[in-house]
């Protein structure tokens, strides 16, 4: 016993200290490493090594974990905004921009634990809730979908509009934005449509999806950096961040909402359910909202991934679950709580490393021209798509790149991207998909 | 309430209506996603639409170096101008933007005993109205004007001015003074209860010819969107501005309950999760029955451990934090006291 609980505990440090390449790297998502792995043990385990799932798995998790925490450094870090965007750029963003990118990181971090001890306060309960959650709330998914996709739209307020010589002026320079959103949302739709019936790969779901969400949301971000030009102001390090136990509170209870609603149900992200969650307990502090969104990101990835080992359950949410579900079934409460110890373990050394982490990207900023570095971001992200889905994977990059500049040339919400997977998911689940499959000439 | 909390409990409401649940999952059909569509509607069509094509006699603009007499006398003039010539006066302050992210804030106090305007210039806050530290005048800036006649501000006697659109105001003649109204285009006929009923028949209408059937489903889709878009209303007189009940029977709005503000965080995320509560037993209630592995939810289970002990918990909390919050205030308030004297 004492032998498996240190193979685990060692498995899982592994997984995390692992997690600090990807995580603090643009573009590298866990899945795509992940999915390498995967194959490597599947190998082995085709070998006199055999397989072992209580290395495999705790590593995962430790994997997991360890990069839904430590990936805020390239968000907070490498996505700096230009003056005219200050508006609609996450509050990270602004926060790096007055020099208190450290602490972005910080009440992420916080975030992050704080959903840390959620998942494990909710981990004895899961196993008797989930199954009844899931028979419950399956048929009705079609219409829970379409309920997100148009709160989406009609939640998006009208940026402008303000100045303007006649009332026509002034409503169409309001509908700008609107507009804009709504474009965003149908041509992301479209493209994942096209993605679905005619994926660029077979291999992997998520290697198909994987270049249009890099073009959508990573390569618009970073072009806008470079075009820009913009100069990152020199980083303070505060003795301790401005905030009190009420915002804390408030933030994880919203990021945990957000992020366990994202992680039950398919194709939400942790991001859509953390702005459906923002928005359900009014939130309009920006500190807030950063925790929260450091909440979110954490339980959506590693709740979904825990609730893979709920016995009985059967429930397989997020990429990672779906490779895995070939090669292993949890049987036990053992199984599962041996993946909620890693879960402890792994978040409390990420916690710590991000700090460590953070100061090495602020090192390492201050260093290098920022425009080298969003050069460098861009070619890493154009490599990675390369390396794993060719030609017709800069192809597809290229056309989503193109739409996700729509809201960032016209101040729109860039969460509409997130068409991509919610409309043709939630027309295929109502039935609609094959005839508008048809219509678009896909089969 | 805010957008999503009218979206969330419309939707709660759709699933009540008796045979809507189980027709959204018997037909694949989206009457569900309506009540939600509906509970928004209101808002959405005052701040896309009539926010923009409503007709202002001014929309000042303070300038990047705003002096509050001036903006004390603009205020103070279209109280005279709709008191002297009896007629709805419609005035727009816009908000002073001082860079990307940031606004200098201003507030516009309307004293009704001293019949005056009084405008003070106030700090720099963000645009999540975090105030930026230092940003804040040395000495205080008011600008104050007179005005001819007596006035009533019902909403709040103190409009802040600071970030995105800045407030609309109507000076509106009665009773020998002018009424002030806070952002007349809003809650006014898309706000009725007349107009949910309208929309209600409108969509019976469009789903019975559809159909070819005048009774159902045309009856249940016409109340998803009446009720829904009713919860809206009904939701918003729990606050301070009311609504126009009755359009066009009614010509204003009538006064709320003041028992909330739209952006309070307890009584948003309760009715949140008093809705996501009724969805989910809503949905349980009409699972189909052909399927081998049936669940069985006790509904005084249910009620204890979704209902009653989490908004116990959170009533508990709120009001700890409501304590806690008040008690700093109290030890921080002498020191604000002593700055402003020094000024």
């Amino acid at each position: 016993m004492p032998f498996l609980m240190l193979k685990v505990f060692l498995s899982t440090v592994a997984g995390t200290l692992v997690s600090i390449v990807i995580g603090c790297l643009p573009a590298m998502h866990v899945y795509n490493v992940a999915t390498l792995f995967i194959v490597f043990y599947a190998a082995v385990s085709k070998s006199v090594l055999g397989s072992d799932p209580y290395v495999m798995m705790p590593f995962m998790m430790g994997l997991v974990v360890g990069w839904a925490i430590l990936n805020t450094v390239p968000t907070v870090f490498l996505g700096a905004p230009d003056e005219s965007s200050m508006l609609m750029v996450f509050p990270t963003q602004k926060y790096l921009m007055q020099g208190r990118g450290y602490e972005a990181t910080a009440l992420t971090a916080v975030g992050a634990l704080g959903g840390v001890i959620c998942l494990l306060a909710a981990s004895p309960f899961l196993p008797k809730i989930m199954p009844i959650a899931r028979r419950v709330v399956g048929p009705n998914i079609f219409w829970i979908l379409m309920l997100i996709i148009v709160y989406m739209v009609m939640s998006e307020f009208p940026k402008g509009g303000d100045h303007g010589d006649t009332r026509l002026a002034r409503l169409l320079d309001a509908w700008k934005s609107l507009s804009a959103g709504i474009l965003t949302l149908l041509l992301s739709g479209w493209l994942g449509f096209i993605l679905i019936r005619k994926p660029i790969t077979t291999e992997y779901a998520f290697s198909n999806i994987m270049p249009a969400f890099i073009g959508l949301f990573g390569v618009p971000w970073v072009i806008q950096n470079i075009i820009s030009g913009t100069e990152v102001p020199k980083q303070y390090f505060p003795k301790s961040i401005d905030c009190n136990g009420f915002i804390i509170f408030r933030g994880v209870s919203a990021g945990f909402l957000g992020g366990f609603f994202a992680a039950f149900f398919p194709i939400v992200t942790g991001g859509i359910g953390g702005l459906l969650a923002g928005h359900a307990t009014a939130q309009s502090d920006e500190r807030s909202f950063i925790i929260s969104q450091g909440t979110s990101k954490l339980v959506y990835y590693v709740g979904a991934f825990m609730l893979f080992f709920v016995p009985m359950a059967h429930i397989t949410r997020g990429g990672l679950a779906n490779m895995l579900q070939t090669m292993f079934v949890p049987r036990t409460m053992a199984d599962y709580y041996m993946v909620i110890g890693a879960v402890a373990i792994s978040g409390a050394l990420a916690f710590v490393l991000l700090g460590v982490m953070s100061r090495a990207t602020i090192w390492l900023i201050t260093k290098i021209d920022y425009r080298y570095a969003s050069i460098a971001a861009l070619l890493f992200m154009v490599g990675i798509v390369f390396g794993i889905t060719r030609f017709q994977g800069l192809l597809l990059m290229t056309v989503a790149t193109g739409i996700g500049m729509i809201p960032i040339v016209l101040h729109s919400r860039r969460s509409n991207c997130m068409g991509v997977l919610l409309i043709p998911v939630a027309l295929d689940m109502a039935g609609y998909g094959p005839a508008i499959a048809k219509f678009m000439g896909l089969i | 309430m805010k957008g999503f909390t009218h979206f969330i409990s419309a939707t709660a409401i759709a699933t009540c209506i008796p045979g809507a649940a189980e027709y959204a999952v018997n037909n694949t059909s989206y009457i569900i996603v309506l009540g939600g569509v509906f509970g928004i509607l209101p808002d959405t069509l005052d701040f896309k639409l009539n926010r923009f094509t409503h007709k202002y006699d001014e929309l000042y603009d303070p300038g990047e170096n705003p002096d509050p007499n001036d903006i004390a006398a603009v205020v103070a003039k279209w109280l005279d101008v709709a008191y002297a010539e009896k007629r709805s006066v419609f005035l727009h302050l816009h908000t002073i933007k001082v860079g990307a992210d940031l606004w200098r804030e201003y507030l516009v106090r309307f004293k009704e005993d001293s019949r005056e305007i009084e405008v003070e210039i106030g700090g720099i806050v963000n645009t999540g109205k975090v105030p930026v530290p230092n940003s804040a005048p040395e000495v205080r800036i008011i600008g104050r004007a007179k005005v001819s006649c007596d006035f009533k501000q019902n909403y709040s006697t103190v409009t802040t001015v600071n970030i995105f659109s800045g407030p609309s105001f109507g000076f509106v003649p009665k009773n020998n003074a002018i009424d002030i109204q806070f952002i007349p285009w809003h809650r006014g006929w898309s706000h009725s209860l007349t107009f949910g009923a309208l929309c209600g028949i409108v969509v019976w209408v469009i789903v019975a010819l559809c159909t070819k059937n005048w009774l159902y489903p045309g009856w249940m889709f016409a109340a998803v969107v009446t009720f829904g878009l009713w919860t809206h209303v009904l939701e918003d007189q729990l606050g301070h501005l009311g609504s126009n009940l009755f359009y066009p029977f009614t010509k204003e709005r009538s006064e709320g309950f003041h028992l909330m503000h739209a952006n309070d965080a307890i009584p948003n995320f309760l009715t949140v999760w008093l809705s996501v509560a009724a969805i989910f037993w809503n949905m349980y209630r009409v699972l189909p029955q052909s399927d081998n592995t049936q669940i069985h939810i006790n509904g005084l289970r249910y009620l204890l451990y979704v209902v009653i002990i989490p908004v116990g918990l959170l009533l508990i909390g709120a009001f700890i934090a409501k304590k806690k919050s008040s008690d700093q205030e109290e030890i921080h308030r002498p020191e604000e006291q002593e700055e402003e004297v020094a000024m």
